[in-house]
């Protein structure tokens, strides 16, 4: 790509601002729709806005709003940097060098589909959010995300040829679905439902203030079959909702190696592709939980800068069907994983008993005692607590799994599934050794290890191999040349 | 040789543990104090309060146990204080910086510089009236990884920035 056509400052395409105006239209509408309903259901009382008004400020200040973000919005592509000017009153004004970009996403929403447009985004350390996103037409947008992408990698561009490690059919689709975290979507379907409650309360005059409470014991009442067929239909709901969900998210899924990193196509309705360079990749983690171990599907995470703050949809997660591809990628950051390690740690038994005795025994006679005492005999439920507990913890400790070899630190770790971690020793940030009372005197205590991409924690391992870890760490970071980005 | 990957016998490593920390300034101290203080001040005005306006702490017993017991989280609390205090110290290593704090939960934190985005030398009300600064020292890891060493000279919290931006860009 020629970058002359880039140097001078110059506006996104003009269809883009329709692409924003759209935006500003569906921010606003999410922000006040409570205050519009009221007005419009509302409208016959006096002393209100007349609902018709609505229908002509609104669009009036989406329509400013989107012209002025559309005209002061300017941006530039150099040899060097990305510079990116906006706003009228306070101006702001953005340079990106090219070589801290760590990647680069395009993202194209079905509105920017019609338009043939894409949503460039670049991702630099230190910032939780993309820092600078601009629109493109979708040809263009590939074009400077390549120019980008070269610049930005420290490997000499080599043949540019892409070679396909995995696309998921419409089969590993249905799998996928089935086999996702259904209740997470249960709870994701509970939160929905009572916000849209909360906001509705406020809306409607006669909304009953106990409609909950009084569902809630018309439910109790009624027959068990009611009930269990109730539970069935949830189920079913929660499954189906994973299931669009996932569809949703991985359809035209593809990922393929280039010469600079991993390029990873998705989306049907919202589409979007990354290009991950390798060396920007601070650890690999990937988790699968029983269901899905048994058909060899895992969920693999590539952890570039930012750590958890990073939002979701930035997030490069790719679903891997079978141990073939797993090693494929998993190549890619280390090549040579051994099955067995020499070097290996485990839990050591007190973490599994004090968490129960803390988060478990302690809290629930806190809150039972007194509850058992003033109010009934259901405040014995609250036993649960602790047998929770300790299967959570338990199946922790039971699961984790600390080994090193003199290259990479390999954890396995999960509780109701199982989770993967590979570290390279040269991306370590920093290292910490905590220790709290009880550890100080049975020499024991936790090792965190700070990356760029997340901290990873060893709990309660002898206090003579977190300190021959750290000191380990220190070494290998401080000997090598190697750059961390 | 391209590529060389020799065995290292881990015990010759030099060992942060047996490293010599020093201590951080006894004025770091007296801000801590200071702000104690201040915030115990606060929270017993709001309990005087609470006390007077609600009618179930006008007896003797009710008092008493409210004001024992406040008197105990602060003597606990400044306690605490001052065994952190004792707990805190650093360390400036050819390669790396060291932190150590905590004493409820002791932590030693260790950061090499080859690794450190960039370090800055603030200072408070307090610390500026008594003649010092910190030193905050902030690297990339996510979260709680930047390392905050208080209770330094001005001019010693300077030239410890100096080092570790040379020692960075030498590294």
């Amino acid at each position: 790509m020629s970058v002359s056509n880039w140097g001078e400052y110059r506006r996104q395409p003009f269809l883009a601002a329709g692409q924003i105006l759209f935006k500003t239209f569906i921010q606003l509408l999410k922000a006040i729709w409570p205050i519009i309903l009221i007005t419009v259901v509302r409208a016959d009382s006096e002393n209100s806005m007349p609902g018709e008004l609505w229908f002509i400020l609104i669009p009036a200040f989406v329509l400013i709003k989107a012209l002025i973000d559309y005209f002061f919005f300017k941006f530039r592509i150099t040899d060097e940097e990305v510079q990116v000017k906006s706003g009228v009153f306070s101006r702001k004004q953005i340079t990106l060098p090219l070589h801290k970009i760590q990647t680069v996403h395009i993202n194209q929403t079905w509105i920017q589909k019609i338009f043939n447009l894409s949503e460039l985004a670049f991702d630099t350390p230190g910032s939780q959010k993309a820092e600078v996103t601009f629109q493109l037409d979708k040809q263009d947008a590939e074009e400077v995300m390549a120019f980008v992408l070269q610049k930005s990698s420290v490997s000499e561009s080599v043949e540019n040829t892409d070679d396909l490690i995995s696309e998921l059919s419409f089969k590993d689709l249905i799998k996928l679905g089935l086999t996702s975290n259904h209740f997470e979507t249960l709870l994701i379907l509970i939160g929905l439902f009572l916000s849209f409650l909360n906001n509705i309360k406020d809306i409607v005059a006669d909304y009953n203030e106990n409609l909950l409470e009084d569902s809630t014991n018309k439910i109790l009442e009624s027959s068990i079959l009611f009930i269990a067929m109730g539970i069935l239909a949830i189920f079913i709901l929660s499954v189906l909702v994973s299931l669009i969900r996932t569809t949703i998210t991985y359809i035209n899924f593809r990922i393929t190696k280039t010469a600079q990193g991993f390029n990873i196509n998705k989306g049907l309705i919202n589409s979007s592709q990354k290009l991950i360079p390798f060396e920007k990749v601070q650890f690999l983690s990937w988790k699968t939980n029983w269901l899905r171990k048994t058909i060899s599907m895992y969920l693999f995470e590539f952890h570039t800068i930012g750590g958890k703050e990073v939002k979701n949809n930035l997030k490069i997660k790719v679903p891997v069907t079978s141990e073939i591809i797993l090693q494929k990628l998993v190549k890619s950051y280390f090549p040579d994983i051994p099955e067995q390690f020499d070097s290996n740690l485990k839990v050591h038994p007190s973490y599994l008993y004090r968490n129960i005795l803390f988060f478990g025994i302690l809290p629930s006679l806190a809150l039972a005692i007194p509850l058992f005492l003033f109010a009934n005999e259901k405040a014995l439920l609250l036993i649960l607590i602790p047998l929770y507990v300790s299967l959570y913890f338990g199946l922790y400790s039971r699961k984790f799994f600390f080994s090193w070899t003199s290259n990479l630190i390999h954890i396995k770790t999960g509780v109701f599934g199982n989770r993967t971690v590979v570290l390279k020793w040269e991306k370590i940030q920093s290292v910490k050794i905590s220790q709290s009372l009880y550890q100080q005197r049975n020499s024991l205590a936790d090792l965190i290890i700070n990356t760029a991409g997340g901290t990873i924690t060893a709990p309660y391992i002898p206090l003579e191999a977190a300190r021959e870890l750290q000191n380990f760490a220190l070494y290998k970071v401080e000997s090598s040349g190697e750059c961390w980005q | 040789m391209l590529f060389s990957n020799p065995d290292i016998d881990i015990s010759t490593l030099p060992k942060a543990e047996d490293t010599k920390l020093v201590p951080v300034d006894e004025r770091y101290y007296t801000v801590v104090t200071y702000y104690q203080v201040l915030y115990w001040i606060i929270l017993f005005v709001a309990t005087l309060i609470v006390m007077i306006w609600n009618e179930e702490f006008h007896s003797w017993m009710m008092a008493g146990i409210t004001l024992l017991g406040f008197a105990v989280l602060c003597f606990l609390s400044f306690r605490f204080s001052f065994l952190n205090f004792k707990n805190t110290a650093y360390a400036i290593r050819e390669h790396d910086i060291l932190y150590q704090t905590g004493w409820l939960r002791k932590s030693l934190h260790v950061c090499p510089y080859n690794r450190i985005q960039h370090c800055s030398v603030d200072a408070g009300v307090f610390e500026r009236n008594l003649g010092i600064s910190k030193l905050k020292i902030y690297s990339a890891g996510a979260n709680d990884s930047d390392i905050v060493i208080p209770g330094l000279t001005p001019e010693y919290a300077n030239s410890m920035r100096e080092l570790i931006i040379r020692k960075n860009q030498q590294g």
